[in-house]
């Protein structure tokens, strides 16, 4: 059976996008200056006016980007777009300064290929001058996505010791110590960080990491006093939903779901999201975000399709997830186990799943996926590989997912008693550690190959399949029963029997 | 003819003495300092910017500083219908860098490399005179025929001993053409330090220029995130550092992609990141500090900038 772990725990941890794509949603975005053009640009605009040449038109253009006033000088910078002897460089830099306007990042390419490309940018570019910690952050990035993580991890303390105190370069350091399993050290280069007890982006992104490590945050009075001061909503709100999701794991309903309510005023993507799986697991969702729209909201949408049962938008949404965080192990679990597991659609859950991994190469999950995917094209003794290489430790729910994943292989190989005793014992490991939702899961994957496999086991299958779901209210486990009437209806219609599932 | 150049309160004419020499009067117009809401306080200002200039433009006559664009002289007088006009005669030049850029058709490496070259010994020049002069831009770079490239307009400069009324300003000259620890706030920074940092700034600003045709400061913000640009932020100098060293990253990649030749671009790089690095305490040249005790000494620059000059002479460089 395909696994679905890391529903429960989801944390505010800080989103990693390329620089130019990232700090739109962490700094102010309205101009301080106002209308004022200054003497010295009305010096530019005049000798423009009088002397009508290339270089007073650039000069002028070049003192308009400084106040921030092209639309003063839109016949100069015509000038300066025809003039056939502009320098390239001034071409370049209006280029560029066009492309910052924007806080969008080029997804043109595939996964792979644009990190490869990113990665010789950066080469380039820190052969040039190393001292710039952003680059080194976006080479990370590269890097991680692509499963080179020794590099990745050089690049970023690279970064951390050119800009030890820089917001974008500590959420994102923060961001690949959390990737690597090491949450400790991402609290870490937070909490020795000064500027973190002044910044909400700072202080939200230690409180999740503190979550991620299995402990209370130190900060999290200074975070109190925080989100009440006087900071921009769009500047609070990954504070206000990491206190929330400390105060609902803590069992506070009455502050978590105002802490919950506060963080959707200005809520960026990753706030939403979290709002949005808290509102859904804790709350049972009573707070209303259709009216909060901002850029790039894909795992909030992908999650949103994914409980209404609306899975093309899900994998659509998660597929975007996945080419905004390609090293996210949740975006490519999610998006694996929607392709593979519900759409039947395992080729491109591989396709994603190859990349995923790079990042990402020992997750458990992931690999199970892999698994999964590969018995539902036929190629078995891969999958039997792919499983034999996880490390398992028994008692635990991941185990229990692979035990069935197991089962499903076996049934698979044409060995349904062994099959049978795995998803068997996998479904008495979820029962003994409360996870029904789990239990009742590998329950009807169970039936669908008892029934697949015409084994005499089939009606008692599907019929306590049935009883376990039946109080279930989630859509892919809706799903999957779907299917399994559907194979039950064709088996019984093959078999002119009748069951006492009362099908 | 009059024409008005940079500062709302002083006009600047071509004049023609009856011999034929031709010279450039900078005139105060203190009858405008009048419509000012504070004409009192307007006019003590004037007047002190007006002495201030004199002065140092004296003092650069004085040491014979031979890229410092020549006072011929100072004086007042009282115009038909208005009052009196405080004036300063310069010698006359053929124009800006910008105007004599516009008239070439081809890309002359050579005559931008000397026209540096000069700029960077008229600032030595003042340094050494203990002034900064704290408004380095094209607009202020002559060309004077066989003499070269001079440097212009001394009223925004900041003297070691001598008190301008504009020392209270963080930035004196044209913000826009200011460094970014003039442009963030919050960077505490000695004065003297600051001055002739910035003045660091405008000199590798102006080779930037040549080769884009835009100023660091432009090209610097160019690169920065619209919404890390000094209009939209009041983030301090120290939290943008980062960004802004990010920014010169890809400024150095734009000019890269305009110098083809791997050994020019070694030097110009080495110019531009020593000159107008973003960072102030990364500017200058550490060698010079045990020498003159500041690393803000410009001789390797301007030997650099000599030899390059050679070099272009000999076709070093080809195409470029």
């Amino acid at each position: 059976m395909k696994s679905f772990l890391g529903e429960k725990d989801r944390k505010i941890v800080p989103r990693w996008r390329g620089f130019r794509a990232s700090v739109g949603n962490t700094q102010n975005e309205t101009p301080k200056l106002g209308d004022r053009v200054s003497p010295s640009l009305q010096s530019n605009v005049d000798d423009w006016r009088r002397e009508g040449t290339l270089w007073t038109a650039l000069d002028a253009v070049a003192g308009a980007i400084v106040e921030g006033r092209l639309d003063l000088v839109t016949d100069a910078l015509s000038r300066v777009q025809v003039d056939p002897q502009t320098p390239p460089a001034a071409l370049a830099i209006l280029v560029e300064h066009e492309r910052n306007n924007s806080v969008h990042e080029d997804a043109d390419l595939p996964v792979v290929a644009r990190c490869r490309e990113q990665i010789r940018a950066s080469r380039i570019r820190l052969g040039e001058y190393p001292y710039d910690a952003i680059e080194w952050i976006d080479l990370a990035r590269s890097f991680t996505t692509l499963g080179s993580l020794e590099k990745a991890r050089r690049s970023v303390a690279a970064a951390l010791t050119l800009a030890p105190a820089d917001v974008f370069v500590l959420r994102a350091a923060s961001r690949f110590y959390i990737q690597q399993g090491d949450p400790d050290h991402a609290q870490w280069i937070l909490t020795k960080a000064p500027r973190t007890l002044r910044n909400p982006w700072l202080l939200a992104s230690e409180i999740a990491a503190a979550s991620v490590a299995g402990r209370e945050s130190q900060l999290l009075k200074v975070a109190e006093r925080m989100e009440r001061a006087d900071f921009r909503d769009e500047d609070l709100t990954e504070l206000r939903a990491a206190l929330a999701t400390v105060e609902l794991d803590a069992g506070s309903q009455t502050k978590g779901k105002r802490l919950l309510r506060r963080s959707l005023n200005g809520a960026n993507e990753n706030a939403l999201a979290q709002i949005q799986w808290m509102d859904h697991t804790r709350l049972g969702n009573i707070i209303d975000i259709s009216g909060t729209k901002p850029p790039n909201r894909h795992e909030a949408a992908a999650w949103k399709a994914f409980f209404e049962g609306n899975w093309d938008t899900s994998v659509d949404k998660s597929l975007s997830w996945f080419q905004d965080q390609p090293f996210s192990v949740n975006a490519g679990i999610f998006s694996s186990y929607v392709l593979a597991d519900i759409l039947g659609r395992p080729d491109d859950a591989l396709a994603i799943l190859d990349i995923s991994l790079r990042a990402n190469a020992e997750d458990v999950t992931l690999l199970n996926n892999l698994a999964y995917s590969y018995i539902q094209i036929g190629k078995i003794d891969i999958a039997a590989r792919v499983l034999e290489s996880i490390q398992r430790k028994p008692d635990n729910l991941e185990y229990a997912t692979l035990e069935a994943t197991v089962g499903l292989l076996a049934f698979r190989q044409g060995l349904p008693d062994e099959g049978r005793n795995l998803y068997e014992n996998a479904i008495k490991t979820f029962q003994r550690g409360g996870a029904q939702d789990f239990a009742a899961r590998a329950a009807v994957y169970l039936a669908i190959e008892e029934v697949r496999a015409r084994t005499p086991n089939s009606a008692l299958a599907v019929k306590r399949a049935f009883d376990l779901t039946k109080d279930n209210k989630r859509a892919d486990v809706a799903a999957k029963i779907q299917e399994l009437e559907r194979i039950a209806k064709a088996w019984l219609s093959e078999e002119g029997a009748a069951v006492e599932s009362g099908l | 003819m009059g024409f008005q150049t940079g500062g709302v309160f002083s006009c600047s004419y071509r004049i023609e003495h009856p011999d034929g020499r031709k010279a450039f009067l900078k005139a105060m117009d203190f009858e405008a300092a009048l419509s000012d809401p504070d004409p009192a306080g307007k006019l003590k200002e004037l007047t002190e910017a007006f002495v201030f200039e004199r002065t140092i433009v004296e003092l650069c006559g004085s040491r014979k500083l031979s890229r410092v664009i020549r006072a011929l002289g100072s004086g007042t007088t009282t115009p038909p219908g208005r009052g009196v006009v405080q004036y300063l005669i310069f010698e006359m030049a053929d124009g800006d860098v910008r105007k004599q850029l516009s008239q070439m058709t081809n890309f002359n490496l050579l005559w931008r490399l000397k026209c540096l070259h000069h700029l960077f010994v008229a600032i030595q020049q003042l340094h050494g005179s203990q002034i900064a002069h704290q408004d380095i831009k094209p607009s202020n770079v002559l060309g004077c025929g066989k003499d070269g490239h001079k440097i212009a307009d001394l009223g925004r400069a900041w003297h070691a001993m001598i008190a301008s009324p504009f020392d209270g300003n963080d930035c004196a000259g044209d913000t826009n053409y200011a460094p970014p620890e003039l442009l963030y706030s919050g960077a505490a920074i000695a004065e003297e330090e600051r001055r002739r940092g910035a003045d660091f700034y405008a000199l590798g600003s102006m080779i930037v220029f040549m080769f884009t045709g835009l100023r660091m400061t432009a090209a610097l913000m160019s690169a920065m995130p619209a919404n890390l640009r000094r209009t939209h932020t009041t983030e301090s100098y120290a939290n943008v550092l980062p960004e802004l060293h990010h920014a010169f990253g890809t400024v150095l990649s734009q000019l890269r992609a305009s110098i083809q030749n791997d050994e020019l671009w070694v030097e110009i790089k080495a110019l531009v990141e020593q000159t107008c690095n973003p960072d102030i305490t990364k500017r200058g040249d550490k060698g010079h500090t045990a020498k003159i005790g500041s690393r803000f000494g410009l001789q390797r620059f301007v030997s650099k900038l000599a030899t390059l000059c050679a070099r272009a002479e000999l076709g070093k460089f080809g195409a470029v």
